[in-house]
């Protein structure tokens, strides 16, 4: 019979701006609070995988040794994963691979970020972005979304203000999440989001993801060895588009170009195939808010709202408690913030938290299967998990 | 007064600027010897049919898709606080990202007509400047 996976421990170091705490603190931090979570020996851990994006912010390379190291886990099979921003589910999916082969019985996953130390992080994340010829010419992720966010309206006929609808989302849960960078931070008003400026027009500055500190990680295991708060790794898979902006147009047959996000449905319909559900079965979702456009593009993507029609159900209430799918219930990318390397494995934290029914203040009732997406790049790759609770 | 601010890539020498020169400067990408398929940057096989490519000089006409305003300029693009640019539907076909310049926001639209100009793009870590396509409105 096939090997199954499951995530029996969960850890998170707060995400924000933590000036006294160097990448080594916070992944020790998440990596430590995993390995208690699950409740075993970390001497039983054989291998694992650490996600980074920006590593140039600490000046250091090859952190699976060494955050294998600063755990007490040497010995094992690490290395460090990059997938731009989808790199943390990318570890994940292959730290489920490591159990899946029966390569390993216990496996840790982690991600960290150090935005705090870096200039400018629409700078340090400049390789992501095509290096050719869009970032040489000026252009950032928030310029490249900003063209996403505009074509969207200009497409689908979504107002700006049913496109920031989800920005108010994000800060509700976020204000009951203990490791988000906005926490006990009071609700937003259209008027706050709308008049605080254009980063990249149609985009305003409280429209982006808050690049920030911090760390997680998961601990892993073989789904047959009787974990208690096992949570079921159902399905998991990756897909991957163009790059460049221009790339898009004509890529794809049914007419997409940047106002979709393709991979993400290419991905989401690998996932629910393997885990035998349909996007109706979604009870949460955690999508890649890196601006507010995009949780708008992943949703359709993953098939929980039609086409064009994410931006106007996120304003009409559809993704809070009680609504159609609530979602981003950590506070997403800008609320939660957006550690970039740990972002993949934040959002399967807050999934699994969720599924358990340990995520307090903010718990969704009868929450029992969960997808998690995470965005690489523009639109370069996407990944997405399906976990099931019992 | 010192520059506080390092324009990026931190390592480029001069060869790497010179590889894509034909692009930036001549708007060079390429046509399929096939089926004719145009392709922007230059393909290395043809997306529609898999045949073989050969270089193509784009006319440089084209017309605005949507628009959007950087107001948040990155370090070594000063010059303008904020700048429209836009996905651009070339004549042949392919679709590029390039500013518009000598045009606010506010006098563009999508469908406008706009042709290529050669324009600086960012330093490069030796100093010297590199230059590229932009587009104006079409003349
Ligand atoms: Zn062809």
């Amino acid at each position: 019979m096939a090997i199954e996976a499951s995530i029996i421990g969960v850890g998170m170091a707060r995400h924000g701006y933590r000036a006294d705490q160097g990448w080594r603190d916070l992944i020790f931090e998440a990596g430590s609070r995993a390995i208690a979570d699950a409740g075993i020996d970390r001497a039983a851990i054989e291998g694992g995988l650490v996600s980074v994006t920006c590593p140039e912010a600490f000046e250091q390379q090859n952190l699976g040794p060494l955050a294998a190291e600063e755990l007490g886990l040497t010995g094992g099979s690490y290395a460090q994963v990059v997938g731009a921003c989808a790199g943390g589910t990318m570890a994940f999916l292959h730290g489920v691979d490591m159990i899946r082969s029966g390569r390993s019985a216990y496996v840790i996953v982690m991600g960290v970020e150090k935005m705090s130390d870096v200039y400018s992080v629409s700078d340090a994340l400049l390789s992501y972005p095509d290096q050719d010829f869009e970032a040489p010419a000026g252009f950032d992720y928030v310029d490249t979304m900003a063209l996403m966010h505009a074509r969207y309206m200009q497409k689908y006929a979504a107002t700006a203000e049913q496109v920031a609808a989800f920005v108010r989302q994000d800060r509700w849960y976020a204000a009951r999440n203990a490791n988000a960078i906005d926490y006990r931070r009071p609700a937003l008003s259209m008027d706050d989001i709308m008049g605080s400026g254009w980063a990249s027009r149609p985009i305003t500055r409280a429209e982006c993801a808050r690049g920030c500190d911090g760390a997680s990680a998961l601990v892993l295991a073989r789904a047959d060895a009787g974990h208690r708060r096992a949570i079921r790794v159902a399905g998991v898979a990756a897909a991957t588009g163009p790059n460049a902006m221009g790339a898009k147009f004509g890529a794809w047959l049914g007419g997409e170009d940047i106002a979709e996000a393709v991979p993400t449905a290419l991905a989401a319909e690998r996932a629910y195939r393997a885990a035998g559900i349909d996007a109706a079965d979604v009870d949460l979702a955690q999508v890649h808010d890196c601006f507010s456009v995009m949780g708008a593009l992943h949703l359709e993507g993953l098939g929980i709202f039609p086409r064009g029609e994410a931006a106007r159900a996120v304003a009409a209430g559809e993704t809070a408690p009680g609504g159609h799918c609530p979602t981003n219930t950590d506070g997403g990318r800008i609320g939660l913030g957006h550690p970039t390397g740990a972002t993949g494995i934040s959002i399967l934290c807050e999934t699994a938290t969720q599924l358990r029914g340990e995520a307090g203040e903010r718990q969704i009732a009868d929450a029992r299967i969960g997808v998690a997406q995470s965005m690489g790049g523009n639109n370069a790759l996407s990944a997405v998990a399906v976990l099931t609770g019992s | 007064m010192t520059q506080m601010t390092t324009a990026r890539p931190v390592v480029a020498g001069p060869a790497r600027a010179w590889r894509t020169r034909a692009a930036r400067y001549a708007l060079t990408g390429s046509r399929c010897r096939q089926c004719h398929a145009y392709a922007f940057p230059p393909a290395r096989r043809c997306a529609q049919c898999d045949g073989a490519p050969e270089p193509h000089v784009f006319s440089g006409q084209g017309r605005i898709v949507c628009l959007a305003e950087d107001h948040s300029p990155l370090a070594g693009h000063g010059g303008r606080s904020r700048r429209p640019f836009a996905m651009i539907a070339l004549k042949e076909g392919p679709v590029l990202m390039a500013e518009i310049v000598d045009a606010e926001y506010e006098e563009l639209s999508p469908d406008q007509d706009v042709e290529m100009v050669i324009r600086k793009w960012r330093p490069e870590q030796s100093g010297l400047p590199l230059y590229g396509f932009k587009f104006r409105v079409a003349s």
